[in-house]
Parts: structure tokens; C-alpha cells; sequence
């Protein structure tokens, strides 16, 4: 695993300055109106993004069939794709968490260092989701079909998540602190079990792929 | 049959079946040490064949042995034996061989870095240059330098030669040569250059619409006429 995991970081080589450049550019035109919390969201998801172009850059040199051919199992193949993003994910957050401190020091609305490292984690966790999701669908329709997906993968569960803090506030419900530890809870396993599914799923996907 | 002294590759009625297009019941048996050529006009089921037995695609039937234990139920372990060549390097354009190297190292049980620096340094491919800068030639080095380094004893080499100069084929198939030349490797070779084959292969398996129409040695090849001439009458023959 360790090859195809080395083959994804290589493969992004010159993309990497143009990633960084492009975070750059988001946090000093759009820091301040983003504020601390919304550079970290917004870093960590880029990174997270860049799963997407492995895929693109597969299939441009046809590695999935020649890879198909070499000693590593399709399960290796999906486990590494899983490997790499998290590897993403942790860059970006760190990215992110850098730049929300940054950005902290220069915004009206000064967030706590526990605050920020909290936006971290729901950072990390936000681009995590959008892997699970988007690596199925890649390995089911190709980079190209799955772009598309992506926007409606991305703009959907927003909307959904706005929606939904928008009940919670209609109700007036007040959470305990015991009920917020138990969603807290309910998140984490959600979130393990999201990941599961989504491993399983693509694994299931591409022992099928003939290429 | 002892897996130590089965054959290289042991191939019996591989079938893979499409809407316009059927691989039909494919025999095919390399020794160790000999050099098979595949060829066949276009579409004539070369490529599907070579997938098939290497699990790229799914086989609708038969077997593929290679040196005696087939390749099932996702188990790749002995993929490690096999060096492939699948028409282009591919690996992505902005990586380096050394690069390709360090991949290949994390892949192959049997990986031999240096061995793969010499292969590339014999051809004069540059290690710290971008494929993108490759010529057509090069980067067929590098995919050939990266079949031979991991101790394989079976190459499958899928129209490596196609698109390169002659003295860049002059050199590849002095390559070929050499890897059978202990009597331990085997190649499977498939080429529309029919002049390569008849310079270094043993054994000719012709296809034709997805059917083996024969699989003769070079020698009796020989003296009945060039592979060219037999596969164009047959084809002529086939059409009337």
C-alpha cells in the first residue's frame, strides 16, 4: 500500500504550490469576512478536494488498469485512495488551523485558542465527510461523471445542515449537558460508522471495474 | 504437475464474451526461457486476452496459470512473478523515475533499485527528468526497465515497439533476448511488427476475431512464408 499511496503524493507533485497559492489568496481577500472559523472550514476542505484530481490524473494515464495487473488486491487500491485523503485532510487542517490563527489576530470577532482548535476538528471532520462521499462515487463513475456529482454533494447536505439548525432553533429546544455529550457521541459514531460504509462500499464498487 | 517445473504461463479455454466481440475458448502455453509472439489485426482480441488472464478484466471462463498456481479470488501474490508492459509508461506525467522507483519499491515484494537504475542507465533515460519530457521511446524504457527490475519471470508486453525508431526496437529486443537468455524468463509478446517477432520469438499464436487460428514455431513459421504474408492470406482467405 505504501507504493500506492506514494504514487498519489507524487502524482500531485506541481499542484501542491498552486494549492497553497490558491489558500493564500482565499484568506487575504476573504479572511476577514470568513472569519477564523470559516479559513479553517474553508483550507481544510480544499486539501480535502484534492482526492478528486488523483482520480482525474489516474485515468489519464491509465493507471487503474495497469495497476489491476500489479501484486496489490483492489482492496489495497481502495484503502490507499482512503489513506491518501486522510493524509489530505490532516495537512489542510493544520493549514487551516494556521491561517484561522492569523486571521483571529486581524478579525473583530476574537476567537479562543480552544475555540479555534475546535474549528480544527469540525474542520477535519467536514472534509473527511466529503471523502467518504465523493470516494464511492469516483470509483463508480470516474473522476469526470463525478465532478458534477461533487457540486450537488457539497451544496445538498449544506443545505440540509442549514435547514436543519433552523428546526432545532424553531423548536427552542435547550440541549443539557448530558444531551450534548450524547451528541457529541452520536456524531463520533456516525462519523466512524459513515467512513465504514463508505470503505465498504467502494471496495464493492471496484472488484467489479473492469478497465 | 510441480509448480517447479510448470510453464511460464499456462493459458486453457480463456473465454471473455461482449455484445459485438467473443475471446473464444484461448489455449496458449509458454515454456520457460522462450519467447511467444502474439499477432492478429486489429480487434483481433490481443489485448482482451492479455487482460483477461491478468484479471484487469473478468474472464467469462478458463484458466491462466502462471508457473503453475493461478491468479483467483483477488489473491495477487503471484503478480509479483509477472513484469507487464501495457503500450505506455503509466505512470503520471509530472513524475521522475526515481520517483517511479520509490512506487514501484513500495509494490513489488522482489523491488531491485539498483538493478532498475542500470536497466535505465544501459538505455540512457535520465532518473531526475519528467516523463512529460520523455520521447515515445523513453518512456517505453522506463515501463520495460520497470518490468525488469522486480526479479518477474514473465514479461507481457503489449505492443511495446509500436511508435518507436528502429535502433530504440534494435535495443529493446536485445533486452528480450537477454531476459530469456538463462533459460528462467518467458515473454509474451504481442506486436504488429511482425519483422520484431520473427528476430526474437520462438513460438507465433496467431489470432483472428478472437480465435487461435494456429500457434507455431518460428522455424516451421519460416518456411512457409513471413508472418505477414500467412496472417494477410489467411485474413483474405477468411473474408471470401
Amino acid at each position: 500500500m505504501k507504493g500506492l499511496i506514494l504514487k498519489d503524493l507524487y502524482a500531485m507533485g506541481s499542484m501542491y504550490r498552486n494549492t497553497l497559492f490558491s489558500m493564500t489568496i482565499v484568506c487575504l481577500c476573504f479572511g476577514l469576512s470568513l472569519g477564523a472559523e470559516g479559513v479553517a472550514a474553508a483550507t481544510a476542505i480544499m486539501c480535502a478536494t484534492m482526492i478528486v484530481t488523483t482520480f482525474a490524473l489516474d485515468e489519464r494515464c491509465g493507471w487503474p488498469g495497469f495497476a489491476a495487473a500489479l501484486p496489490v488486491s483492489r482492496k489495497e487500491s481502495v484503502l490507499a485512495k482512503y489513506a491518501v485523503h486522510v493524509i489530505y485532510c490532516l495537512v489542510g487542517t493544520t493549514l487551516g488551523f494556521v491561517f484561522s490563527i492569523f486571521v483571529n489576530i486581524f478579525g473583530k470577532n476574537k476567537l479562543g485558542f480552544g475555540e479555534l482548535g475546535v474549528c480544527a476538528i469540525v474542520s477535519f471532520g467536514i472534509s473527511m465527510l466529503f471523502g467518504f462521499v465523493i470516494i464511492p462515487i469516483m470509483f463508480r463513475f470516474g473522476a469526470e461523471k463525478a465532478r458534477f456529482i461533487m457540486m450537488a454533494v457539497i451544496a445538498l447536505p449544506t443545505i440540509a445542515v442549514y435547514f436543519l439548525a433552523d428546526k432545532v432553533n424553531l423548536g427552542g429546544i435547550v440541549l443539557t449537558d448530558m444531551g450534548i455529550k450524547l451528541l457529541y457521541a452520536a456524531v463520533v459514531i456516525g462519523f466512524i460508522l459513515i467512513g465504514l460504509a463508505s470503505c465498504a462500499i467502494s471496495v464493492k464498487v471496484y472488484a467489479k471495474k473492469e478497465f | 504437475m510441480e509448480v517447479k517445473y510448470a510453464p511460464a504461463l499456462e493459458i486453457k479455454g480463456l473465454r471473455k464474451e461482449y455484445k459485438d466481440f467473443v475471446l473464444e475458448g484461448m489455449d496458449l502455453t509458454i515454456e520457460r526461457g522462450k519467447i511467444m509472439g502474439l499477432v492478429g489485426e486489429n480487434g483481433a482480441g490481443k489485448t482482451t486476452a492479455m487482460k483477461a488472464m491478468l484479471g484487469i478484466i473478468r474472464a467469462d471462463g478458463g484458466t491462466a496459470r502462471f508457473f503453475g498456481k493461478e491468479l483467483s479470488g483477488g489473491y495477487s501474490g503471484n503478480k509479483n512473478d509477472i513484469g507487464i508492459v501495457l503500450g505506455e509508461v503509466n505512470f503520471y506525467e509530472t513524475m521522475t523515475p526515481k520517483q517511479v522507483g520509490k512506487i514501484c519499491g513500495g509494490i513489488y515484494k522482489n523491488w531491485d533499485e539498483k538493478r532498475f537504475e542500470e536497466s535505465l542507465g544501459r538505455m540512457n533515460v535520465a532518473m531526475n527528468k519528467k516523463i512529460k519530457d520523455f520521447s515515445k521511446g523513453m518512456r517505453i524504457k522506463l515501463a520495460l526497465a520497470t518490468a525488469l527490475s522486480h526479479e518477474a519471470g514473465l514479461l507481457i508486453l503489449d505492443e511495446p515497439t509500436s511508435g518507436l525508431d528502429p535502433v530504440a526496437r534494435e535495443e529493446i529486443l536485445e533486452e528480450f533476448k537477454a531476459f530469456v537468455s538463462e533459460g528462467k524468463g518467458a515473454i509474451l509478446l504481442s506486436s504488429h511488427i511482425t519483422s520484431d517477432l520473427e528476430k526474437v520469438a520462438d513460438d507465433i499464436t496467431f489470432l483472428h476475431k478472437g480465435r487461435v487460428v494456429f500457434t507455431k514455431s518460428r522455424e516451421e513459421l519460416g518456411s512457409i512464408g513471413n508472418i505477414d504474408d500467412i496472417m494477410t492470406e489467411y485474413v483474405r482467405g477468411h473474408k471470401q
